[in-house]
């Protein structure tokens, strides 16, 4: 028959967990107890031989070492499994909505920053225009000759965006028609060349440097608007323009 | 950038806060794997596993939460393996319990390291686990019942007869040695 004072209140008072009335109470227990008094003493012969060092296993320097170094890797590469993933997860999506992307963006992304960087230049050499004029009779015919295409020229100064004149370009590879507006102190730069590819509507590029992209398809040319004007008005110059006979 | 910054700051709050456990840690591991290498593989993927979480310990007790994934992830690793040779609680039927009732008169004058180190052993796992997160590493009956998921009252219990398996094992390797 063993002893249910072993099994509980003994140990918490081997192991120091009793508050005083509980520790006096195993203790007056223990005078009449032969089993508690012999558990006792065991328990402390244990504790006493378990002291020793050699019980406690010390990792090797070389484990601590390989330890560390895998929590590095946890560390430097983005390598864990959700980070991986993730990665994977949004390359997949990418590859499969690139395309796309693509043919929103007409021949794409360098081209844009192309626009953008030929928009500064443009702003920056004091080469604004080659041709200065408000009158689009006078500047459609001044590419004559310079460009292997005739491109559409139209006034907006009645919606707010006046014609202030023209420039030859380099653009994806060829010279190029640009046309320059004026709105509220701010210059627009337009782009245009011919090109097969028919239908495409007006879309909005990423902002390079702060300067806003538009893009679009129409008459037979490609067309790229750019400028510091905000997207909006922008978007309203690039559909007025569009829409123009 | 701020990716990197912010994983060199955790990498060093595990420094200052985990990795000074990982020896006591690995000494638990030790003695529940039974060897070397399990003990380290356990360990590491328990680092690995406290690194991924260092962010969301809600307890003060860093060494009481890492103690809990050692010993989970070396319980995982057991029953994989199957390398369970020592019986598990459950399976103690009871030829023990009539054994264990059985006040031992007999107390060792000096008990020898080889027998006990044999004695710690062949206890079943949680009861090994029990006496060495109390007499190894000095936890409180709190942290061990947090450790192994366990009302105090069962730490107190599996102590009671880690110990008494503990001594009938040595009476009986010095009995045999004599």
């Amino acid at each position: 028959m063993s002893c249910k004072t072993k099994d509980s209140l003994l140990q918490g008072y081997i192991d120091g967990e009793l508050d005083v009335v509980h520790s006096l109470e195993v203790e007056s227990h223990m005078e009449g107890c032969a089993e508690c008094q012999t558990a006792y003493r065991a328990a402390l012969s244990q504790r006493a031989a378990l002291s020793d060092p050699s019980f406690n296993f010390q990792p090797s320097a070389a484990a601590q070492q390989r330890w560390s170094r895998a929590v590095s890797q946890e560390t430097s590469s983005p390598s864990s499994f959700w980070r991986k993933s993730t990665g994977y997860a949004m390359a997949a999506v990418l590859i499969v909505l690139l395309p796309f992307i693509w043919l929103q963006m007409g021949p794409g992304d360098p081209l844009a920053s192309a626009v953008v960087d030929a928009h500064i230049r443009s702003l920056q050499a004091n080469h604004l225009e080659d041709v200065i004029s408000t009158d689009q009779h006078t500047v459609k015919p001044w590419f004559n000759g310079k460009l292997d295409y005739s491109p559409p020229v139209t006034d907006l100064a009645s919606q707010g965006f006046p014609l202030i004149g023209g420039r030859l370009d380099y653009m994806a590879d060829r010279p190029v028609a640009a046309l320059v507006y004026h709105h509220a102190k701010h210059i627009i730069n337009v782009f245009v060349w011919p090109s097969d590819r028919s239908g495409g509507g007006l879309t909005q590029g990423p902002t390079h440097h702060g300067y806003n992209v538009f893009h679009w398809q129409g008459k037979q040319m490609t067309w790229w608007a750019t400028s510091d004007l905000n997207p909006t008005e922008l978007r309203q110059f690039c559909e007025l323009l569009k829409d123009a006979g | 950038m701020l990716f990197r910054v912010k994983a060199d700051d955790k990498r060093k709050r595990f420094d200052t806060l985990v990795m000074p456990h990982s020896s006591s840690a690995y000494n638990l591991a030790r003695w529940l794997l039974g060897n070397d290498a399990d003990a380290e593989d356990v360990l590491q993927d328990a680092l690995i596993r406290a690194f991924r979480n260092l962010d969301s310990v809600r307890s003060p007790n860093i060494r009481a939460w890492l103690f809990q994934i050692v010993r989970n992830t070396a319980y995982t690793q057991m029953r994989g393996k199957k390398a369970m040779v020592d019986q598990s609680i459950e399976e103690i039927g009871d030829t023990q319990a009539n054994e264990e009732s059985n006040p031992v008169a007999l107390v060792l004058q000096a008990i020898d390291r080889a027998n006990l180190r044999q004695a710690i052993d062949a206890l079943p796992v949680e009861y090994r686990e029990a006496i060495v997160l109390r007499e190894l590493e000095g936890l409180s009956y709190r942290e061990i019942s947090e450790i192994a998921d366990i009302p105090i009252g069962t730490v107190m219990s599996r102590l009671a007869r880690a110990r008494t398996r503990m001594q009938h094992s040595l009476i009986a390797a010095e009995r045999d040695g004599a």
